[in-house]
């Protein structure tokens, strides 16, 4: 039996597979046996304040009493507008950030703190900066508006269901930029600078060398930003949500995550709570394969 | 003409730091002010009447259930250890996935990766319930579990691509002279590797020290609350004590901006070189 182990384990491919064990088993234990038992919860009801009621199986009404609920809908529509308007105005300003941190100008590293910083901070921290400068009788923005005469009267930028959800996207845009502005810069530091300077002596605009250079080579690059923002912004909407608007006014800001963790942990519907987040996981994963099968695509070509 | 398009660029880029910057700024500002300055319907840009008292207030305030130091002893409890139990677990798979011929092996990053993108919300349910169970709800171990695996990705996704580029000859070679397996990690590999070990604790460091969701449903009271809850709940609590909310602010966000800037050069390679190899 000893000598068997110890044969088993002179094999270096055995001793890296007992590297691997500990993480395997953590990831086992508390990440597919969670993601497994939430699926069961999805088709049971589990109400945490009536513990007599056990969990009974419900089948699908979990699922069908969100899918004929105009609220899920609602919660739907303000998720992919959350998402769409935030990653693509993300992605314009982070590539401005990644196109300024691949130059080589003046004050760079001052630069690169400044955009390191609003990633750096905790989403929370971020909200709640975002909300006092919100504020509707001694916010700053309001105030900057006013002298500028933008606006004639203060707004409350999110007590006011015409414009939280737009506030919530410009929070989490100043938030979120420096991550795709990362990835970005990645693969701009990829490409050439001879490319560039053989299309400057071939006579090419910056315009021009722009679109037929620095955007092919860069596909490969956005498809990935944007598959993982996309799921990041599904995935992680609750923080900036919660510290800025907290779902409303009247769930006009209220976003998957945040409804699952209504459901959850204020309702203590723990079936109804893991339905959503199963519901979040397939929105996700519909967003990520969008850009990942223009990915695979983009490859093939 | 070339003049202008410099002034052009250099308006363009100070507009873009006042938008990056104005944020943190306002935090700071309003930090310095008294209370009767942050109410006023003209917000002033500096602090006309400069005081630390804020600050004073905020880290030596313990009355109703409100104990700031505690809430960043907490914070600096759970995410150093997490660091460390995440950084030693997730680091030797790392190595064991990087080394490792089989095929099997060669998606675990990209199963970690797919994992890390996933909403919480899937998993906390039964790890709420799990924690119950074993009485963990609110202490900083249970905190300290779940920051563990959820920041493992980090470590192994980086890490294995790091190692790779560690040339295995090295290691055959300290082999021959007699060195054994793990001496060949603690000799050859982890003194080779200190920037992206160091890069990848920062980042579960500061995923551990921000992180918000899962704080807010495992812990309840002092014993266990990390800063972000205590901010939040403060704030809810005090919600228009603004000048005492943004010092709290300011003085969490402070041992990040230390670490940031003085790792800077290293966390903008961490962050492109994952990035690269996606």
């Amino acid at each position: 039996m000893e000598r068997m182990f110890k044969q088993w384990w002179r094999s270096d491919e055995h001793f890296y597979w007992m590297l691997i064990l500990p993480a395997a088993l953590v990831f086992v234990t508390l990440g597919l046996y969670p993601l497994l038992s939430t699926i069961f919860l999805s088709f049971r009801e589990c109400i945490l304040s009536q513990p007599w009621r056990g969990v009974p199986y419900v089948a699908f009404s979990n699922y069908s009493y969100f899918l004929n609920s105009e609220l899920f809908w609602k919660v739907i529509k303000n998720t992919i507008v959350f998402v769409v308007f935030s990653v693509s105005i993300e992605f314009i300003v982070g590539f401005f950030a990644a196109w300024l941190l691949n130059l080589d100008t003046r004050g760079k590293s001052f630069l690169r703190m400044a955009i390191l910083l609003p990633w750096s901070i905790p989403i929370v921290i971020a909200g709640l900066c975002f909300r006092f400068m919100y504020n509707d009788i001694f916010g700053v923005i309001n105030a900057m508006l006013l002298k500028v005469h933008l606006l004639k009267y203060p707004v409350a930028w999110i007590g006011d269901n015409t414009y939280a959800m737009g506030a919530l996207v410009f929070a989490d845009i100043w938030k979120s930029f420096p991550i795709i502005a990362f990835l970005l810069l990645a693969g701009l530091q990829q490409i050439p600078t001879a490319l560039y300077e053989a299309a400057n002596i071939d006579g090419a605009s910056p315009i021009q060398s722009f679109f037929f250079i620095t955007i092919p080579l860069l596909k490969r690059t956005i498809f990935i930003a944007l598959a993982f923002r996309t799921m990041q912004a599904v995935s992680f909407a609750f923080d900036i949500v919660y510290s800025l608007t907290r779902g409303g006014p009247g769930d006009s800001t209220q976003v998957l995550v945040s409804l699952s963790h209504k459901y959850s942990f204020q309702f203590m519907q723990f079936g109804k709570g893991s339905t959503l987040a199963i519901l979040t996981l397939l929105v996700s994963f519909i967003f990520g394969s969008v850009f990942i099968i223009l990915l695979l695509k983009a490859a093939r070509q | 003409m070339k003049h202008i398009k410099r002034i052009l660029f250099w308006i363009l880029v100070s507009l873009f730091m006042i938008y990056v910057l104005f944020p943190i700024y306002w935090l700071i500002n309003n930090s310095f002010k008294t209370e009767k300055e942050i109410f006023l319907f003209n917000p002033t840009f500096y602090p006309h009447e400069f005081t630390y008292n804020n600050y004073r207030t905020v880290l030596f305030m313990r009355a109703g259930g409100v104990n700031f130091m505690a809430y960043f002893s907490n914070s600096l409890i759970v995410a150093i250890t997490a660091l460390i139990l995440s950084i030693f677990i997730g680091g030797l798979a790392a190595y064991g996935i990087s080394r490792s011929k089989s095929r099997a092996v060669y998606i675990l990053p990209l199963i970690f990766l797919a994992f890390s993108l996933t909403p919480p919300q899937a998993y906390v349910h039964p790890l709420y319930l799990m924690m119950k169970y074993l009485k963990l709800l609110d202490t900083k171990l249970s905190l300290i579990i779940i920051y563990t695996l959820f920041s493992l990705p980090l470590p192994i996704w980086f890490l294995s691509q790091y190692f790779k580029g560690i040339p295995e000859e090295l290691e055959d070679a300290a082999r021959i002279d007699g060195c054994t397996r793990l001496q060949v990690i603690s000799k050859i590999v982890l003194p080779l590797s200190s920037p992206g070990i160091s890069v990848s604790a920062i980042f579960v460091f500061m995923y551990a020290w921000n992180e918000f969701f899962l704080a807010g449903i495992f812990t309840s009271t002092l014993r266990a609350m990390t800063l972000p809850i205590g901010i939040m709940n403060f704030q809810q609590a005090h919600s228009i004590s603004w000048n005492l909310t943004t010092a709290a602010s300011i003085s969490a966000i402070f041992p990040l901006v230390i670490i940031i800037s003085i790792f800077q050069r290293y966390i903008i390679q961490g962050l492109t070189a994952g990035a690269l190899k996606g």
